[in-house]
């Protein structure tokens, strides 16, 4: 029997054994993951039955048809940013631990950004002081996506302000109800609150949660960081706009020869995008390489021009909006909430951003994968306390 | 800029005033407020500096311009991102008033926009029509000498507030303009929300709603095409300002926002960025005179000229506001950064007074293609 066959029969047992309609939630969670169809591609006992990554894809095809809950899309940060990361830096005890909380249903968050520190990551000032048994942390995180339905964070703080700037960083796991963590919803061009500003005063995390070494954050979050990348490429790879555009333009473009020319050039960037995400998910094994970040700007792009697209199909009635009620998002744009053309055309704006910028990617793409000398740094091996900021 | 002196008065005192009485923390409180603008700053721009009736001729208490002054009044409107009935009364309605040489209905409202106290707007034939007088759905009967009106216009601008509304209606088998009383009950307004929050639309439902036609029978057309010259070029002056704030604000991060030890405006991706937006906006201002010497002119070339500024404003406008965003990174995504405000009205220009596409189909006919 193929891999493939192998997974799609015990996807079947699954949902035969633990009927989505009548288990609860956590406990059909927990038997996917005992079964190891969390990850197909994870080792076994870590969620996984150590198979092809690939395989994942078929496994929610069949739960979502059955009606069962789909991590990949209810829990994107924790699923497929924060689990990779503790499989590959977390010591048994923690993996066990956090992999099956995800498992079950915990939402993560990224608190790596702050108001000085973007694209610049490694810039970043939120101070952890070691303590007896654990770290005082404090600080301001800023652009926190969905914090304030998360139940931890994936927190990058510095531990050592004397080393250059990529060297004094530690990576935490932050358990989001310890006293001193506050979250404050921060609207967007939208209108909603998706994201939030996060301000750490005096938090204490134990040693039990800090994930890698000391001062080695920096590695542990290139491993965060690669898996965005994957993840936004491939997720827009799941839906997008190509599908409301002809949806649109079935409905209205009469024939105009040029919104024809425009729709067929969406659909076949959608298509090539789609074909390079299935062929980099065949060859991946392990932590995406610097080549996610051509699906990350491709469909960063083709979100932008696609809505845009919807827009001009749309006419007059672009000059009108839904509602700019400040909704507090549970869930990021997109899914689950409103599918207006309009709104989602405003979201696009942020694909360019979110997750590193066009540029960055640009930068990475030149210098990573074509080994283009770098621009100047001038800030690498200088202590970070002595850096220019701002 | 060259401009001669009374121009460049007019722009700094304009610059100057709208600082003052229309700072974003102004134009913020109005987003959602039920007029949509500031009645004061309103009657302040038409009191001490009569922005309203700068076209209006000086027997109707203007001061008798042209469309060189409406479009520095315009630009820095658009600049300040200011809301108010600008370029639904003064661009659109004041102009089909003047040209209808109707008597009657310039002294009825003409002094009324010049001094403030009127707001009127045009209900264009909308669904990407613009202009054009013969996509009107709404029919006019007479009967013992009066009119009345039947139809309904979608997201007519500045609806929600307008005192008089200024309809093309069909009869007879020609297209007229008709004026109607905004507050009569056989006129039913009902706002939309915008996509620019700092402009307003409506839908207006008439049901045989008395009206009284304005110039000669059958003039809708021409109307239609003189306001919509002057509404175009006014409105390409509105993305002007917009385009060139959105350029000093994003110029202004790019020189002070550090990352990797610099300002980020010393990667060349972002100067990069910074330099295609200068160039668009320069090439918008060459288009934008040149529509404002054509429509005062009244030259040959003037719909072309007009077609050219409406495509090549919009485009700029558009590009600029949406590379300012992605040049602030994060903070230009949020509510409480300015570039949404510019970008949304950027976005919703594009549709306002027809699109880049319908006037490339125009410039396709003027160049014979
Ligand atoms: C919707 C949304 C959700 C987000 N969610 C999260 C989250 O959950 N967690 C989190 O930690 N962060 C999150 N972010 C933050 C995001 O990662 C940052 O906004 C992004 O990395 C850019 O950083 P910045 O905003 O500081 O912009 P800056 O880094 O200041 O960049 C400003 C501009 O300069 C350019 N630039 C900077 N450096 C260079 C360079 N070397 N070469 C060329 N150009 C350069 C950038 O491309 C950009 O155009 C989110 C952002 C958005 C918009």
């Amino acid at each position: 029997m193929s891999a493939a066959d192998q997974v799609e029969r015990l996807t079947r047992r699954l949902l035969e054994r633990y009927p989505p309609q009548t288990t609860g939630r956590t406990a059909f969670l927990a038997a996917q993951y005992d079964a190891g169809l969390t990850w197909v591609h994870h080792p076994a006992g870590r969620g996984g039955l150590g198979g092809e990554r690939d395989a994942q894809r078929r496994v929610f095809e069949l739960l979502t048809a059955a009606g069962a809950p789909n991590l990949q899309v209810e829990s994107r940060l924790a699923y497929s940013m924060g689990a990779p990361s503790v499989l590959e830096w977390g010591s048994g005890e923690q993996q066990e631990r956090y992999l099956r909380a995800i498992a079950t249903g915990e939402r993560w968050c990224q608190l790596f950004s702050e108001p000085g520190a973007g694209s610049d990551l490694a810039a970043i000032d939120t101070r952890a002081v070691r303590e007896q048994g654990g770290w005082r942390v404090t600080g301001q995180k800023v652009w926190t996506s969905m914090a304030a339905s998360s139940q931890r964070g994936m927190l990058l703080a510095r531990t050592d302000p004397a080393q250059p700037k990529h060297r004094g960083l530690t990576y935490f796991v932050l358990d989001l109800a310890t006293p001193g963590v506050e979250i404050r919803p921060l609207r967007q061009i939208t209108g909603e609150a998706e994201f939030s500003e996060v301000y750490l005063t005096d938090v204490l995390i134990p040693d039990t949660d800090r994930l890698g070494p000391v001062n080695a954050g920096w590695k542990v979050a290139m491993s965060t960081l690669m898996n965005e990348r994957d993840m936004f490429g491939t997720k827009a790879a799941e839906s997008g706009p190509v599908e409301l555009a002809l949806a649109l333009y079935r409905e209205r473009a009469g024939g105009d020869p040029d919104l024809r020319t425009r729709m067929v050039r969406l659909w076949l960037r959608g298509h090539v995008l789609r074909l390079y995400a299935a062929r980099a998910a065949r060859r991946s094994t392990g932590t995406p390489g610097p080549q996610s970040s051509v699906s990350k700007v491709g469909f960063a792009e083709l979100n932008k021009d696609g809505y845009e697209l919807c827009l001009d199909l749309l006419g007059d009635e672009a000059l009108l909006y839904d509602t700019y009620e400040p909704d507090e998002l549970t869930a990021p744009s997109g899914a689950g909430a409103s599918q207006d053309p309009r709104r989602l055309f405003l979201r696009s704006r942020a694909n360019s951003i979110e997750g590193g910028t066009t540029e960055i990617m640009r930068n990475i793409l030149a210098e990573r994968v074509l080994g283009l000398p770098a621009e100047p740094r001038v800030d690498k091996d200088l202590p970070y306390s002595s850096l220019r900021r701002g | 800029m060259d401009e001669p002196d009374e121009l460049r008065d007019l722009r700094s005192t304009l610059h100057r005033m709208l600082a003052s009485t229309a700072p974003e923390s102004v134009v913020r409180e109005h987003l959602d407020s039920p007029e949509g603008f500031d009645r004061s700053a309103w009657t302040r721009l038409a009191t001490e500096i009569g922005v309203q009736g700068l076209a209006v001729a000086e027997e109707y208490g203007g001061a008798g311009c042209g469309m060189r002054e409406l479009a520095v009044a315009g630009e820095e409107l658009g600049y300040s991102l200011f809301p108010g009935p600008f370029l639904s009364t003064v661009l659109l309605g004041a102009t089909l008033i003047a040209r209808s040489r109707d008597a009657a209905t310039m002294q009825a409202l003409l002094p009324g926009i010049a001094d403030g106290s009127l707001v009127c707007t045009l209900a264009l034939p909308q669904h990407g029509a613009g202009w054009d007088a013969d996509a009107t759905t709404v029919t006019a009967v007479s009967e013992a000498g009066t009119w009345t009106l039947t139809g309904t216009i979608d997201h007519v601008l500045d609806g929600q507030v307008a005192d008089v509304i200024l309809v093309p209606a069909r009869h007879d088998g020609v297209i007229s303009v008709f004026r109607v009383d905004a507050n009569s009950p056989s006129v039913e307004v009902r706002p939309a929300l915008s996509m620019d929050q700092t402009r307003r639309f409506a839908h207006v439902d008439l049901t045989s709603a008395s009206a009284l036609r304005i110039g000669a029978p059958g003039s809708a057309r021409q109307l239609l095409a003189d306001a919509g010259a002057v509404g175009s070029v006014g409105l390409a002056a509105d993305q002007m300002g917009g385009a060139r704030r959105m350029l000093e604000v994003t110029a202004d991060y790019a020189r002070t926002r550090y990352q990797f030890g610099r300002p980020i405006g010393s990667f060349q991706a972002v100067k990069h960025a910074l330099a295609n937006m200068l160039i668009s906006t320069e090439l918008a201002r060459a288009a934008l005179d040149d529509a404002v010497r054509a429509v005062d002119e009244k030259a040959r070339d003037m719909g072309t000229a007009v077609s050219v500024a409406n495509i090549v404003c919009s485009e700029a406008y558009y590009d600029v506001a949406a590379a300012a965003i992605q040049l602030h990174g994060g903070i230009g995504f949020t509510w409480e950064h300015s570039a949404h405000l510019y970008f949304k009205r950027a976005t919703a220009d594009r549709f306002l007074l027809g699109t880049p596409a319908h006037h490339a189909q125009r410039l396709a006919g003027a160049l014979e293609l």
